[in-house]
Parts: structure tokens; sequence; C-alpha cells
């Protein structure tokens, strides 16, 4: 990550030109609404990523960077609306190096020096957009659902990866787990098949050989010792009649003729009856109960939902959706339809010795089916070609369970068989009609056809046993995937559950020292339980109070990036945080930024000078390093309370001749200087409890204050016998005095009552000599190498020193011997 | 633009910002390559998925399925 020295930014969003320099360390932005203090942030956020959060994403409308990243003024020049940023790399040794994004090329931004290390430090802020913390984000990790908050904080982490994974792991487990049964189907048809050439009922080495061995003593082949997976049962044959067109092996004709009558009787058999009347009546049963039919139907589709899920969209509703959000919503959904889940499980097994069935009759219909097209000429077979589709519909019904009511039908007539028998009867005829063959044609034949069902055999058995291999390693890549992804992310919500208790507890150390936290993650959702004062956890909505929560989710985003960037979460903006956040509980966010986070540039917003006052005071920001906008228009962009923005507008007002503007500007601006200046000198001032001063209220008070430490200053310096320090103030005293006194003259001039009536008809010329009077004045208060205003250290107890921000100024209290 | 003077600061490599999902995701294969049977499949899916950003289907299927392809 980084840390911003300086923005420089021109002709965007609100802002035409304005250049802050933050010189690496934490920088506060304050000034009421309106005043360009989100365009900062936009501006940082466009400069490191070339996007605007607050241009993108829901609610947007038809808001786009492109459009309306440049100023109002300058739609059309979109290479003139830039920002850049000049930088510190810690990661590169504190590496200077400058990024600079224009909205025409939004997407490539020109970086110095482009060496790579550079590129990649720019690049890896690019993949941490999270820095930008606003306040509408701050409350969504507390108060939103826990399914939402599981996005919000997985979103932050970034854990979409995660979830992607999962779900292609699973995906392909689960592909592999449902080719099984069909490979398995096919190993026994192969093996029913095998058998019924062999006339063997059993598949063995063994029963192989003693089928082949006679009919290759028979053809004068040596018999096979022993049948291994390339062994051929054929081997040394030199014919192949068998596989010519036309002819039908007559023996093994008649055993798969006699095969298929099985297969049929099987389904007219009594056990199959039984069988599929008590399916039927658990199918019935189960469609009585609504909510089970429901469920059932709802499992069967969130199942092929998560099935089909190509990652980007449902394959149901087309909706767009995050891995992780789909996957986790849907896996949620079946969790609760376990019960469901258990009866259908329940069902399917009492199918399957049915679905066996049909497709024993299947494959027996197949090959006499094919026999019926070779013969000469063919016979028709018309009946089972009917018959077989009529079986192919039953199956495919019972595979897919629903609509149960199909399935019931399908059940309670699963047993009928159509009258095949003129078929069955010209096959069988045809059959008988082939002349007996000769022993050696028969071995020939056997031998043949054993090869052929063999190697049919074989390949089924290969694919099993590779599926089984798949099917295996996929389960267990994708088993030991969850146990791995789950234990570490309870680490990590453990971790950052830990964090977050503690960083709570130091801003509430005054009530809530006990504070503890429960993150708790399942499916898809993220719990989060807050203790409440010892009386138990609760959602943290549930009984704490906004500023509570607010304090809670800054706290949460600082453990998540800390967990997220480690040693690299060296910058953060904190756009308008903590509003809710009372006085006493700033000042430790400020202790907790400070004292936890010390690596850490952050760049604050806020349009609470009391919230400026409190960082500066508890010195979360250091010296000048705020921006204290005073307002905005569409012309110039925001101005600052500053000496260049407020002296340069009144010469502008008076050049104008504008006085009353300038006039009026001027009391502002004092106001504004006066509450400065007794904060910083620590001037004692009459308290108000509506916090309404006037000018007369702070400025006579800071004006005494200041003489009054120079006083202090010069007694003490004495004591300590520093003659060129008492020459110094004496001669700041007589710089102060002869400021003080123009200034006497001239107060009456920036009475409210004066500026705004006409009577007063001032002219320019009149009050010029007013303006640099006050210039004068005000510059009296600060150092002239650093513009900064004086003020007293420390800041609480006894005032010890009257210092500027460069050291120039650094006057000592205390006499010698107090 | 400037850079820092003293060089020795400057030659350790940039702490490469590891995203929380590539460190789980690094643990995982991790744990995956140490099972039997894993040792050369693990490899091969962290190349895919860690080295090569890549997580689509077929990609996955191949890494873990190399005698099917």
């Amino acid at each position: 990550m980084i840390r911003i020295d300086k923005i420089h930014i021109k002709e965007f969003r609100g802002i035409r030109e304005l250049t802050l320099g933050l010189k690496g360390q934490n920088f506060a932005a304050c000034g009421p609404n309106g005043t360009g203090k989100s365009g900062i942030v936009d501006a940082i956020e466009f400069a490191l990523t070339g996007n605007i959060s607050r241009l993108a994403g829901a609610g947007t409308g038809g808001l786009s960077v492109k459009a309306h990243g440049p100023h109002v003024d300058s739609r059309n020049k979109p290479e003139a609306a830039s920002v850049t940023l000049d930088v510190t790399i810690p990661s590169l040794g504190n590496k200077k190096a400058q990024i600079r994004r224009t909205v025409k090329s939004a997407s490539a931004p020109e970086i110095e020096p482009a060496d790579k290390d550079v590129i990649a430090a720019f690049e890896s802020v690019n993949l941490h957009p999270e820095f930008v913390l606003s306040r509408r984000e701050l409350i969504r990790y507390v108060i939103s659902e826990p399914g939402q908050r599981s996005k919000e904080v997985q979103s932050l982490l970034r854990l979409d990866d995660i979830e992607r994974l999962r779900g292609v792991l699973q995906k392909i487990a689960n592909t592999c787990t449902k080719d099984l049964p069909g490979l398995e189907r096919s190993e026994r048809d192969a093996i029913t098949n095998l058998l019924a050439v062999l006339d063997t009922a059993q598949l063995s080495k063994k029963s192989v050989l003693d089928a082949v061995n006679p009919r290759r003593e028979l053809l004068g082949l040596p018999p096979l010792t022993d049948l291994e997976a390339n062994t051929s049962v054929k081997d040394g044959l030199t014919t192949t009649t068998a596989s010519a067109p036309g002819r039908v092996p007559k023996v093994q004709a008649a055993a798969d003729l006699a095969t298929l009558r099985e297969a049929l009787k099987a389904l007219e058999s009594a056990s199959f009856k039984q069988a599929c009347s008590t399916a039927e009546a658990n199918a019935a049963e189960l469609g009585k109960d609504a909510a089970s039919l429901n469920g059932l139907s709802r499992e069967a589709l969130l199942k092929s939902a998560l099935e089909l899920y190509d990652g980007a969209a449902c394959p149901v509703c087309d909706t767009p959706f995050e891995p992780d959000a789909f996957t986790g919503h849907l896996s949620g959904k079946l969790a609760h339809l376990e019960d469901v889940s258990k009866r259908r499980e329940a069902i399917e097994a009492e199918l399957k010795p049915i679905l066996d069935a049909l497709h024993a009759a299947g494959t027996a219909l197949n090959t006499m089916i094919d026999y019926a097209g070779l013969f000469s000429p063919k016979i028709v077979a018309t009946a089972l070609t009917e018959f077989r589709t009529v079986l192919r519909g039953r199956y495919q019904q019972l595979q897919k369970l629903l609509p149960l009511d199909d399935t019931r039908a399908v059940l309670s007539a699963a047993h009928s068989v159509p009258d095949m028998e003129p078929s069955l009867a010209a096959l069988t005829a045809a059959i008988v009609a082939i002349p007996e063959p000769t022993k050696q044609d028969a071995a020939r034949d056997f031998l043949v056809l054993a090869q052929e069902r063999l190697e049919i055999y074989r390949t089924a058995r290969l694919k099993l046993a590779a599926g089984k291999v798949r099917a295996d390693r996929a389960t267990k890549v994708f088993t030991s995937y969850g146990t791995v992804t789950t234990t570490a992310l309870e680490k990590i919500y453990k971790d950052v559950e830990i964090a977050f208790a503690s960083y709570y507890r130091k801003i509430n150390e005054d009530d809530e020292k006990a504070f503890t936290a429960k993150l708790m993650p399942s499916i898809g959702k993220l719990g989060f339980d807050v203790d409440f004062y010892g009386r138990g956890h609760f959602p943290p909505g549930a009984y704490h109070s906004e500023g509570h929560q607010d304090g809670m989710g800054l706290c949460l985003y600082l453990a998540l990036m800390n967990h997220l960037l480690g040693t690299s979460f060296t910058f953060a903006v904190l756009d308008d945080v903590l509003m809710s956040v009372d006085a006493g509980h700033r000042r430790q966010v400020c202790t907790l930024l400070k004292e936890m986070f010390p690596n850490t540039q952050f760049i604050f917003t806020t349009h609470d000078e009391i919230w400026l006052r409190h960082m500066k005071s508890e010195g979360l920001i250091k010296g000048r390093n705020f921006a204290h906008f005073r307002t905005w228009t569409v012309d110039l962009g925001p101005t600052e309370w500053d000496d260049r923005d407020v002296w340069a507008e009144i010469e502008g007002y008076l050049a104008k001749n504008d006085v009353r503007a300038a006039a009026a500007l001027l009391r502002h601006y004092l106001e504004h200087f006066a509450k400065e200046a007794c904060d910083r000198l620590r001037a004692d001032v009459e308290f108000r409890g509506d916090a309404q001063f006037m000018l007369g209220d702070l400025l006579p008070n800071a004006t005494s204050t200041l003489g009054d430490l120079l006083k202090k200053a010069k007694v003490a310096a004495n004591s300590w016998n520093q003659k060129d320090v008492v020459e110094c103030i004496g001669a700041i005293e007589v710089a102060f005095g002869e400021a003080k006194t123009k200034t006497g003259y001239e107060t009456w001039q920036i009475n409210t009552a004066v500026h705004f009536n006409d009577w007063a008809d001032l002219k320019r010329e009149d009050f010029i000599p007013v303006v640099a009077a006050f210039r004068a004045f005000t510059d009296a208060f600060g150092c002239g190498t650093c513009n900064e205003m004086y003020f007293v250290a420390p800041d609480r107890g006894r005032k010890e020193a009257l210092r500027c921000g460069c050291g120039a100024l650094n006057l000592n209290l205390l006499r010698k011997g107090a | 633009m400037d850079t820092i003077e003293d060089g020795d600061q400057a030659a350790e490599p940039p702490a490469k910002v590891k995203s929380v999902a590539a460190t789980i995701l690094g643990e995982f294969f991790d744990t995956l390559e140490k099972e039997k049977g894993f040792g050369e499949i693990a490899p091969r899916l962290r190349k895919v998925v860690l080295e090569d950003g890549v997580f689509a289907e077929p990609s996955i299927r191949a890494a873990l399925f190399p005698e099917a392809s």
C-alpha cells in the first residue's frame, strides 16, 4: 500500500483546482455540507482505482465516471479532469512515486517512475478499493441481515474466489458421483450379455475359460491358461464369419431371446408388482403432505440450480448472482429441507430394483431388435420397438421422480407388458430356421461373440473404474476443500472477533471494559452478536445505541482491514464516519487510531468542526494537516478558511467595490479565526451552553491571552537569563501591539450593524485600511515561516510553551525554579 | 521522481499483498498435496487457480483428471 503526500485535483467533480499537502500523514477535510469534502474522497478513489463508488452500484441510476467525473463545466473535456497523487510507498523503502489519471483515460493511469515494483504497488491498492469507508457503508457491517453481512464481510475480505472454487469443485464432485450409476448399469448390462453368450451364471476367470477352452479345442486352438485384461478368447482364429452382415449366431440368438423372455416375465412377476405397489403407496403418502411435496419440488429445483449455476447468473431466472451469495443462499435453503431429502432418498432406494428390471428388459429388447434387422428378410419388430420406447419413458420418469403423480402413474402400470408374442414367435421361428451350424461353426461364432461382448464388458469395467476414481478424487478434493476453507474462515472470524472486541473496548473503556463479541459463520451467513453490559449476547442493533453501533462499524472495519492487509494497511479514507459518536468517545477513537494503527495514514472528512478539533487536540491530526472548507461555488469550487483564499476573496470584493460583502466575509473569517486562536492558545472563554460564540466573546480573549503568554514567556526567558529570547519576544510584542492598536481604530467597521446597513455607505478606499489592519493583526498570531498559528503546549494541564508548527518559535513559559 | 538515498532500504522486495482468499487457497493446496494420491494433482490445481487465476470448470477438471484429457 501507499501513503499520500500530495493531491492535485483539476476540473474534477465539484473542484476546479485544488492542491492538498498531506505529507504522508493523517489528514482531515472539514467543512459544512456541500463544500467539497467528498470530492476529495472521490478524487483519491478515482486516482487509485479509476472508479468513483458514488457513481457506481445500486441506486445511482444513469450516473457514470465517464459522464459525471469531470466538473460540470468540463463535461466535454474529460481529458482536462484529472487527479494526481504524489505518494510514498513504504514497502519499497519509502520510494516516491506519482499516479495521474484523467477521466478520458480512466483505465490507463500515468505512473512515474513506471518500474514494475511501483506499478505493482499501485495495482495492489487497486485490488483493495475497500480503503474507502463511508458512513453509509460503515453501518452495513453491523446491522445488516446475517446473509447480507456475510456477503459484505466476505466482499471486504475478497472471499469470492473461495466460493467460486467451492462451487466448481462441488459441481465436479456431483457430476462425477452422478455418472456412477449409469456406468455401473452399463457394466451390469455388459456382464448380463456376456453371461448370456457364455451360458453361465457367474462371471469369473474360471467360468470364462471353462466356456471358451472346449470351443477352442474343437477348432484346434491351444487352450487359454489365464485370462488377462488383454487376452483375446478368439486368439488364433483366422476367420470372423459371425460378424459378417446378415449372419445371426443361432445359439446366442436363442440364448438372447430366452433372456428377453425372462426379463419380460420378471416385469410381470408378482414380486415386481409388489415392489411397484409398495413404492406407489409410499409416493402417494409423500404426496399427501403438501409441505413435503412442495419441499421435494424445491429441493429438486435447488439442486438443479446449484448444478447448473455457471458462476454468473441464476440458471432459473437469469438474475446475476455472485458465486458466494448464490451457493450460500441455495445451500442454506437445502439445509432446511433435510427431512425431505431423507424421504426422497428412501423412495429412490425402493425404486432402484424397479429401475434395474426395466433397464434389463430394455437391454434385452435392444439385442433382439438388432437381431431382427439381421435376418433376411428382416423380421418386423415394431411391437418390440414400441415397448422399448414405453420402457424408456417409464425409466426416465422414475429416475426424475417428480412430478410425483406421474411417477405414481408409471408405478401403477410398470408391470404391464403388451402382447409381443407375434414378434417373439417370428423371431423364434427365424432362429429355429437358421441352419444348424456345424460344431466348428458354432464354436467359431461363440468365440467371436464372446470376444465382442468381453471387450464391451472390459470397456464398461474400465469406464466404471475410471468413473469411481474420478468420483472418489473429486469427492475427496471437495471434502478437503470444505474442511480447510471452513477452518480457515472460522480462524479469520475468530481473529477478527478478538481484534474487533479489543478495539471496541478501547473506545468504550469507561463502561464496556468486559465487552466481547461473537462472529458466527455458517453456510452463507455470518451471525454477529455483541455483549450488552454482561446481560448476554445480542445482535448489535438490539440494544446498543446508534453511536455505539457507529463505533462498532468502525472497529469491525479496522479489524477486517487489519486482517486483510496486515502491515500493508497503510492507508484508509474514513468519509464522514462516526457522526453519532459523542465527544468523549471520539477522543477514544483518536487514541485507538493513533495507538493501534501508527503506520496507517487516515484521511478523514467531517462536517463537524468539533470533531476536527478533537482530532487535532488528540494529536491524530498534526500541524496544518487539514483543510477547513468554508464555501463552495460552482464557478470556484471549494474555498478554505485560510489566508490565501480569504484575503484573495476579500480583495476580489473590493476590486468590485462590494464593501458590504468584503466586510461580511472579514467578520465571518475573524469569527472563525478567533475560535481557532482561543482553542490553540487555550484562552479563557465564558462557557456557553449553546456553543454560539460571537466575535466579541472570543477575539478580545484571544488577543489578551496572546499578550499574556508573551509576557509570561518574557518573564521565563529573563529567569533563565536568555537575553536573545527576551529581545525576540520584545519585537513580537511591538509588532503585535501595533497591529492591535490599528484594529482598535477600525473595529467598528466590521460590526454587523455597519456592514449590513446601507447608511454606513463605506467606500472601497475606506475599507482597504481595515482589511490591511486585520490582516496584520491575524498575521501576528502566527509564524511568518510556516504560516501556522501559534499554539500552547501541551494542550491540557500546565501551560509550558508557546510554539509554531515549524519550530521557528518555541517560547518556554516556565520560569526557573517554577 | 525522487527516490530515497539509501539503496539498501529499497533492496528488499515489496511485500506483495496477498488476498485472504489467496492465502486460504494456498493452505488448501498445501493440505491437498500432503494427502495420499494428490501429490501431483495439488500443484497442477494450484497453478491453474493461483498462478493462472482460472476458475473455469473445464480447466479445474483437466487439472483434477489429467488422464481423461
